[in-house]
């Protein structure tokens, strides 16, 4: 059963878009991540031009990342003032994001800039996890002792200090609001929610404890990837509700399944294999770009 | 797929009196349907075209979507990678363009003929500018047609039309499921020994209905009004989404 998609323009088949929502709802209630990472690469791959891709995934991250944050809000778990001053960052670099987005697009660059940042940051993170996921086992192997995980860096100490109490942190509002807008205008370039940037930044680079990070990354993510919604429909008109619900009503089947079946998993084991997933998708769009096409001309409406 | 069949021999019937009474045209003809609607199901259309000749000739019939500028890009290698480098910028390229004729167009009229009645891909989007990058700006509008091509949103072919009988002919387009929304116009020729013996305009509207339309139409008029109301129906389904699933 095809289903036409208003914005894309295109027909689509609804137990493609569903059994990708679940799929990638799976995954990310296994490993307890957005997905958006591994969603919009697979849209592009099932034929959606990249600008709908993007734009209406940050809308279903949107929609996907209420549930965790209310329950994260109800344990305490997360850092009101901190999600603010990140969400300050995240308004300002979507905004940024949103704007460079069109006039790449206006300039025909925008698919091969999509992929590209796509390629460098799954490669990076792939990379990480599967080194991460390796020492984990060894350590454990071992039994070595875990590093110390708060340390000062000079980003702390710049001015217009704040304090998080939630947090424990009295440190400059500057290092929060920065890394806000780095995830900002990764979630308008990208799609994604930029879990997978702001979480360890907040443990490794700011000091929050992992279930406060977690917590306050996704009041963070809710928010801007909102913004990133209606900057990017306001923008670029480039936001398919009705994929973003299919995607959704799948994502939110898959991730009831996948919290459960990770309850009963080990993590190392599990975070290999998401490495591995993560290295290939980045692989797969490598050699999209690398390989000569078979058509050379490309040809889209033309953009004033 | 559907077949748009209505009462053809009623439709005909009239036709073929209007035909007769009609001065100098020597050709009458109509379409099947003057509306096709893009619904969510929307998987494409077939658009029967139905008419009567007066006298010798073969029929061309074009279909002709509604006119916009579009962009036409090669990419090149640079770094290693395939990225988009030189564009050429066409200014009226029909969004959906196709011709069915009762013989192959090269037997019906020569080049130069058709290219007079604006027959064909090459004689009716035009090249660019001066010219001065003609051989260039050609390959690029070549590319066009084979792009158009492969979404069925160009398509040339001397099977779509046949003749019925000695006066009445029927032919089909094919609508994909791609195809713009907007008016199309249809023109039916009937050329004898390379020159217009007959000729017969008519449109067609093709529009989104239902909520795809609603949609699509709200999406680009108010663009900042529904990108809040997508952010906040996500939301609202992303919370619905918690209550439902939540631990009890």
């Amino acid at each position: 059963m095809d289903i036409y998609l208003p914005i894309a323009e295109m027909s689509v088949s609804v137990l493609l878009l569903l059994g990708m929502g679940i799929g990638v709802g799976f995954l990310s209630g296994l490993f307890g991540v957005g997905g958006g990472f591994l969603m919009t690469p697979l849209l592009i791959f099932a034929g959606v031009p990249p600008p709908v891709a993007v734009a209406s995934e940050a809308n279903q991250i949107a929609a996907a990342s209420v549930s965790g944050m209310l329950a994260h809000a109800r344990r305490g778990n997360v850092d009101f003032l901190m999600g603010a001053v990140l969400l300050a960052g995240g308004a300002a670099g979507s905004a940024a994001g949103v704007a460079v987005f069109r006039e790449l697009r206006a300039a025909g660059q925008i698919d091969a800039v999509i992929s590209l940042s796509y390629m460098v940051f799954l490669g990076a993170v792939g990379a990480l996890m599967a080194v991460e996921s390796a020492n984990a086992i060894l350590r454990r192997r071992r039994g070595a002792p875990r590093r110390r995980l708060r340390q000062h860096y000079w980003v702390h100490g710049l001015p217009l200090k704040l304090r998080f109490r939630r947090s424990k942190l009295y440190i400059s509002a500057i290092a929060p609001f920065a890394l806000g807008a780095v995830a900002g205008l990764l979630s308008a370039i990208m799609g994604v929610g930029g879990g997978f940037v702001l979480v360890p930044a907040m443990i490794y680079l700011l000091g929050m404890s992992t279930s406060l990070a977690i917590g306050t990354s996704l009041f963070q993510i809710m928010f801007v990837t909102a913004i990133v919604t209606v900057l990017h429909a306001a923008t670029n008109r480039t936001v398919d509700l009705v994929l973003a619900m299919l995607l959704l009503a799948g994502a939110a089947i898959g991730a009831q399944f996948g919290s459960r079946a990770g309850a009963r998993l080990r993590g190392e084991q599990l975070r290999g294999l998401l490495a591995l997933l993560v290295l290939a998708v980045c692989a797969k769009l490598a050699l999209d770009l690398a390989v000569e096409p078979d058509e050379l001309y490309s040809v889209a409406p033309l953009l004033r | 797929m559907r077949r748009a069949g209505v009462v053809a021999a009623a439709a005909l019937g009239v036709a073929a009196a209007a035909g007769a009474a009609a001065d100098e045209s020597a050709l009458t003809a109509d379409l099947g349907d003057r509306r096709i609607e893009i619904t969510a199901g929307f998987t494409g259309a077939e658009v029967l075209l139905f008419g009567v000749r007066d006298g010798a000739g073969d029929v061309v019939a074009v279909l002709r979507g509604p006119e916009a500028p579009a962009v036409v890009r090669r990419k090149r290698r640079r770094f290693g990678l395939w990225l988009n480098h030189r564009r050429v910028v066409f200014d009226d390229v029909p969004g959906y363009y196709a011709v069915v004729s009762t013989r192959p167009l090269s037997d019906i009229a020569s080049a130069a003929a058709l290219a007079e009645l604006g027959i064909g891909f090459g004689h009716r989007v035009r090249l660019p500018g001066d010219g001065a990058h003609g051989a260039e700006a050609s390959a690029f509008r070549d590319a066009l047609a084979r792009l158009m091509e492969a979404e069925g949103r160009y398509r040339v072919s001397s099977d779509g039309m046949e003749f019925v009988d000695e006066r009445l002919f029927r032919g089909t387009f094919v609508l994909p499921s791609v195809a713009p929304t907007g008016r199309y116009r249809a023109e039916v020729l009937l050329i004898a020994d390379g020159a217009v013996a007959g000729r017969h305009e008519t449109e067609l509207t093709v529009r989104k209905t239902g909520f795809g339309a609603a949609a699509f139409e709200f999406a680009h008029s108010h663009p900042l009004a529904y990108g809040l109301v997508a952010a906040v129906v996500a939301l609202t389904a992303g919370w619905a989404a918690a209550m439902m699933f939540r631990r009890r």
